[in-house]
């Protein structure tokens, strides 16, 4: 079973727009997440923070991949722009509504709470 | 929603371990009464008596509110570090034992908890830890809230930044140091707020602790604690403002004193949190006392511990014995002065100490702890600030706690100058000590200790008392063991022996004294020392030019030595029941071969266990011996393989290497005989020393009896029972010269065997404390040592067992002394039978720590004020599985008063600490009065004791209430109040849960070929090779795990260690271009700190493998492209990662 990934996301709290599905909190704070379709698998992906956000003096991909030995989902990795990003990567096979909603919150939600933890605010 | 009992103990079961329905009908109880307490109120107080298992009880309750709701979030915050230890230890424990069910929201298979535990030394590392991952349960400890502002400047810099790395968006001058440090406390105490999480539940243990509350009369401590959990104000810095917040959902509050004299106080707890709202009436003077009880018991809940002790239920005034009139050899008698030099010293300090108090700057009344006089009479050094403010919260050097006295000024014990003037005096006239008949009448009373194994806690106010009184003790110790050794070791030893004992003495009084009381080292390292005979002559180096203790205890350790395999267990023997001679002849007729070819086997298997040493040590060779005989056994169908595979798989396995070496270990090892192998052939002796495991699981008894070998082999070596150990060996030397002695003989196995055989026929009376009886005592309460004190061990790779073990009764003493920091080891040690046999502490122990296992008498030498304290203190050894209700609750003729739990007040009779003692348990009985039924309400108390009037009120001492106890805070009906409702999964649904896991190892997984390992024990965890398409193997492993109601599997694969900054970069670089999730491990230790890491959730059941096949793929793949340009010679088979990556579960990550 494949399914397309905008059939999949009917939400109150998700908005599609193109490739970008924005992901609104109860906390009135809200994060875009991307979907990139890899043939027989979605990336789902969202900016935590642009270069010029990270601290220099911070080795940020590695404290990226400290988080990513306590997380549940989705990951962090430094980009080629050195970007901070939220990933997560689901196979299409099997993929169900719920488990989809349930990635993308959570890529959503992780993002924000790394972008709040860096930045103290909310620009995405 | 609400719950009741029924549906709580669907997933609880408080009985396993403690073995007392009725204490566990009251801890199930409790937890449900709480549990929907925090559901109507959000607050609630558990108040139990000391010693009945509130953690338990609160540990029930997260339990039962995470199985309902997966996700909870928990944070406890502990009063001290050891505590906040504790919690996580036993946090392991209840969940292996008393959680019912893997449900896979609290446990997981296996029994450990579903949730990473996570010991946060300060806030900074709280706001770390919950950055990397918010979803594990936090410990922190109140001290940390003192925030480390004070201080030299370098401590507020490092701090502020710290802080600044957590919260990089900080404005500057919220951070400005130039602040003072009450405002700028609160600012951090805020920032700090900002960025934490929110937790659905804070426990707060001790929380008598914040009984001052909230407001201009409580410490910035309290402040601060509010302000981070978010508690209501309307002054929060506007730049902070918009992040600030409520960070505790519902608040769970512990102590079995909540008050000492005033429902004022617990009025101020609840306030802290912002939870005071409903219960003002607690603070208003003009509320009437029921009132009071009526709407405190709405949130608290408290029970009274009681013993059913020959049919008759006991509570703790009853079971306990108080000996409230000073003495300490016969009860309720004062302390005995015969000695007129000790009765005129006496006179002179009263007269001294009246004089002094009568100067008008004290008008004749005096605080609890400003006379050094009651503890000692030796020179008292002057009062140095702590260094480290987290450790002491704002007292000096003199003492550990807070509430001793409140005057700077009188810390130091406005007595000391005088005292030191008649020290010195006495010292020079009469060349010795100013007599203390206090002390002298405790050491000569605790001296007892070593003849008859009965340990001892002993609470003082000031530190120097700590030193002091384990100073004596030692002297008494040495005299006691130096004549022991004298009666005990063969005449022909006897010249160098007292050699040794003059060099002893002298070395002795040339030494140091330890400036700090911390029980010394806690060092893997046991450096011996001059504290003791013991510690100089059978611990650390030992003496040179003798065969010491130290020496003889080596050879044990050693494995090229002939006692290097004492303590081993020659597995093959027992398993083939053979008899020594016998061992190969049984070995080759099991494996259905010739003797020579089973030989032949035998050498071609152990070259896989044995290093690439050219001559390893003999004791390395017999355990190759064992690993290939058991391997061999292993592999051949019949009555022997299922032990011997599971012998093998536990403690040999991990071992195998790949390649074989020239080396190669000779069958005859298998022939050898070890302690063990001959306490199996003498039934009564094993039985009680070396008791055959009851387990019907064959991997339960293999570890079990392994794990009990080397705590036996261990306090065979490392403490008293070595004494005896130690003289055995001696008899078989003709010298104990080094350059004449020679290697002790096999002869002693047998020799020792019958000593300990001898020692149990005779009657403990006649022969003194001995060997055999800590040894029993060892075995008879193995579960229960386990519990207490070695938890890891029933999970811990086996290989580590006698680490573990010899790393914990390593350096013991036979007096302990401790304060200023807590020595773990000691603490642990005062837990098992043996050394330390007496505990001295300032009130560093006071709370939550657990003394009660082996030790039944305590000693309030330097009397607490408050009765919170004194209750806390004798709570240290009042608690569930204690020794005194291990003794009183089996079926007896009769009980007399030493069975009791011995509580002392040592005083002396005619001196002003008599008032002060009196005063005390007064309020002792008034506190009870508060929290019980029926009894009148006392006064509000004050620490000030007034001499004048104390001397002419009425002179007795208030007796203990003869009635049983009945609380005025019990579980009340509405409490438990709720609806039944099933558990939210139950067994079958896990077991299918489970099934579904494991199908996946066993259906094709399209697109990968894997090679799935053997006997994995953890029905969560699956570990494989994968082999790809280049050739290459690479190891992964699978966790089932749960992300909210959802199953999730993740896959692990290792790349390894990268060692060098160029490496780091060059990762760094390769993977900015590459949609990969990297892992990195912490701790830097161990076969690799990279690994790649992916999860799915699972779906649809029949879409498993595929989706599972996928992520194999991509995680091995993507560790595949990183080893081949960066790590080209990194392809290492699963052997290599093999224990890491068994512990790659949420819970150990």
């Amino acid at each position: 079973m494949r399914a397309e990934w905008r059939t999949l996301c009917a939400a109150d709290d998700m908005r599609v727009r193109g490739k970008r599905i924005t992901v609104s909190f109860a906390n009135e704070r809200s994060h875009d997440v991307q979907v990139l379709d890899e043939g027989d698998s979605y990336l789902l992906t969202a900016v935590v923070a642009e270069a010029d956000d990270l601290d220099p003096g911070q080795d940020a991909a590695r404290a990226a991949w400290r988080r990513n030995r306590h997380s549940s989902l989705v990951g962090f990795r430094i980009d080629e722009e050195g970007r901070l990003i939220a990933q997560a990567w689901t196979p299409k096979d099997g993929l169900t509504p719920e488990a989809f909603h349930t990635l993308v919150r959570t890529v959503a939600r992780e993002a924000d709470r790394y972008e709040f933890w860096l930045t103290g605010s909310d620009d995405r | 929603m609400r719950i009741t009992v029924r549906t709580a103990e669907q997933l609880l079961d408080f009985n396993r371990v403690i073995g007392n329905p009725q204490r566990a009908t009251d801890q199930l109880e409790g937890a449900v009464a709480v549990h929907n307490i925090l559901h109507r109120h959000r607050i609630a107080y558990l108040a139990d008596e000391v010693g009945m298992g509130k953690t338990y009880v609160a540990l029930g309750v997260v339990a039962l509110l995470r199985h309902f709701a997966p996700d909870l979030r928990l944070l406890v915050v502990a009063p001290r570090e050891n505590i906040q230890r504790k919690w996580q230890r036993e946090l392991g424990v209840f969940t292996e034992h008393n959680v019912r069910l893997d449900d896979l929201r609290v446990r997981m298979p296996g029994g450990v908890p579903v949730r990473p535990l996570v010991h946060c030394a300060d806030l900074v590392e709280l706001l770390e830890e919950t950055a990397v991952g918010p979803d594990r349960d936090f410990f922190v400890r109140l001290p940390s809230f003192s925030l480390p502002l004070r201080r030299d400047e370098q401590q507020r810099h490092r701090f502020r930044d710290r802080l600044r790395r957590q919260i990089p968006w900080l404005p500057d001058d919220i951070v400005d140091l130039r602040a003072n440090a009450d405002v700028l406390k609160d600012r951090f105490a805020q920032a700090i707020n900002a960025a934490l999480p929110f937790f659905d539940l804070v426990i707060v243990d001790e929380a008598h602790n914040l009984k001052h509350g909230w407001g201009r009369q409580a410490s910035a401590r309290n402040q601060v604690l509010a302000t981070v959990l978010g508690r209501d104000r309307d002054d929060v810095d506007p730049r902070l403002a918009p992040t600030y917040g409520s960070r505790a959902g519902k608040v769970l509050l512990l102590s079995a004193t909540p008050v000492d004299d005033d429902y004022r106080q617990l009025w101020n707890q609840l306030d802290l949190f912002g939870r005071a709202g409903s219960f003002v009436s607690l603070r208003d003077p003009d509320a009437s006392e029921e009132r009071k009880r009526e709407v405190a018991g709405q949130i608290l809940i408290r029970r009274v511990t009681s013993l059913r002790v020959n049919g008759r239920r006991l509570t703790k005034n009853l079971y306990r014995r108080e000996w409230r009139q000073g003495g300490v050899e016969k009860h309720d008698e004062p302390i005995e002065i015969t000695d007129d030099r000790q009765r005129l010293t006496m006179a002179l300090v009263q007269k001294k100490v009246t004089e002094l108090l009568g100067h008008e700057r004290f008008g004749a009344r005096f605080q609890v702890g400003m006379l050094a006089s009651f503890e000692s009479f030796l020179q008292t050094s002057k009062a140095t600030p702590e260094a480290d403010e987290e450790t002491t919260g704002d007292t000096t050097s003199h003492f550990d706690g807070d509430e001793q006295v409140s005057d700077a000024a009188e810390r130091q014990g406005i007595d000391v100058p005088m005292l030191d003037q008649l020290a010195r005096d006495h010292l020079q006239r009469f060349g010795r000590e100013l007599p203390h008949p206090k002390m002298d009448a405790l050491v000569n009373t605790l001296a007892s200790s070593w003849r008859d194994g009965r340990k001892a806690l002993v609470f003082v106010r000031r530190k120097a008392s700590v030193s002091e009184l384990k100073r004596k003790l030692d002297d008494e110790y040495n005299d006691w063991l130096i004549r022991r050794l004298r009666e005990r070791i063969d005449r022909r030893h006897h010249a160098l022996l007292d050699a040794a004992v003059e060099e002893f003495h002298q070395q002795r009084m040339q030494r140091v004294p330890a400036a700090a009381n911390d029980g010394g080292h806690d060092s893997e390292e046991d450096v011996g020392g001059e504290d003791t005979f013991f510690a100089w002559y059978f611990r650390g180096r030992g003496p040179d030019g003798i065969i010491s203790g130290a020496r003889i205890q080596e050879r044990f350790r050693n494995l090229g030595s002939g006692l290097g395999t004492f303590f081993d267990d020659n597995h093959v023997m027992a398993l083939l029941g053979a008899s020594p001679g016998q061992v190969a002849d049984a070995l080759a007729a099991a494996l259905g071969e010739e003797r020579d070819k089973s030989e032949r086997l035998l050498r071609e298997y152990s070259r896989h266990y044995l290093s690439s040493a050219k001559q390893p040590t003999r004791g390395a060779r017999f355990d190759a011996a064992q690993a290939a005989a058991l391997e061999l056994l292993a592999e051949i169908p019949g009555t022997h393989q299922p032990r011997a595979e599971v012998i093998w798989r536990e403690l040999y396995l991990p071992k195998k290497q790949g390649g074989a070496v020239a080396a190669e270990a000779e069958p005859n090892l298998l022939e050898t005989t070890t302690f063990f192998t001959e306490l199996r052939r003498r039934a009564s002796l094993r039985a009680a020393l070396w008791p055959a495991p009851a387990s019907a699981d064959l991997t339960a008894q293999v570890r079990e009896q392994h794990v009990r070998a080397q705590l036996l082999s261990a306090a065979a070596r490392l403490g008293h029972v070595f004494l005896d150990l130690y003289a055995v060996v001696t008899d078989h030397l003709p010298s104990l010269n080094p350059a004449q002695g020679t290697e002790p003989s096999d002869e002693i196995v047998t020799a020792w065997l019958d000593e300990l055989q001898r020692q149990a026929d005779t009657p403990p009376q006649t022969r003194g404390w001995s060997a055999y009886d800590e040894l029993k005592s060892l075995a008879d309460n193995h579960g229960l040592v386990l519990d207490t004190t070695l938890p890891e061990l029933r999970r811990a790779d086996l290989r580590e067992a006698s680490t573990l073990v010899g790393r914990l009764l390593t350096a013991q003493q036979p007096v302990a002394g401790m304060s200023g920091r807590v020595n773990r080891r000691l603490v642990q040690q005062f837990r098992l039978p043996g050394y330390p046999l007496v505990l001295i502490c300032t009130d560093l122990l006071q709370e939550g720590e657990d003394l009660h296992t082996f030790c039944s008498r305590i000693y309030h030498y330097g009397l607490a004020w408050t009765p919170s304290a004194i209750e806390q203190r004798v709570g240290r050894i009042d608690r569930v599985r204690s020794e005194t209700e291990r003794r009183l609750t089996v079926p007896r003729d009769q009980v007399d008063g030493e069975d009791l739990l011995q509580v002392h007040y040592p005083h002396l009779a005619d001196t002003i600490e008599r008032l002060q003692a009196r005063r005390v348990l007064h309020r002792m009985n008034d506190f009870l009065r508060l929290m019980h039924q029926g009894l009148a309400l006392p006064a509000p108390g004050d620490s000030r004791l007034d001499v004048a009037r104390e001397v002419h009120a009425d002179g007795g001492m208030p007796p203990v209430p003869a009635e049983l106890l009945t609380t005025s805070f019990p579980v009340r009906d509405e409490h438990l109040g709720g609806r039944d409702r099933p558990l939210a999964v139950d067994d079958s649904r896990v077991r299918r849960q489970l099934d579904r896991f494991a199908a996946l190892s066993r259906g094709d997984l399209p697109g990968a070929s894997i090679e799935w390992e053997r006997g994995q024990r953890d029905p969560a965890s699956l570990l494989g090779s994968t082999l790809l398409a280049d050739g290459r193997k690479q190891p992964f492993s699978l966790q089932l795990e749960r992300e909210g109601h959802a199953l999730v599997v993740r896959c692990v694969s290792p790349i390894g260690r990268v060692e060098r900054d160029e490496q780091w970069r060059e990762l760094r670089e390769w993977s900015a271009s590459c949609q990969i999730r990297i892992g990195a491990v912490r701790a830097r230790r161990g076969t690799y700190d990279i690994t790649v890491e992916e999860d799915v959730l699972l779906t649809d059941r029949r879409s498993d493998h595929i989706r599972v096949a996928a992520l194999i793929r991509r995680v091995t793949g993507l560790v595949d492209d990183v080893e081949r340009p960066h790590l080209p010679e990194r392809d290492r088979p699963l052997t290599d990662f093999r224990p890491e990556l068994e512990r790659v579960g949420r819970h150990a990550r």
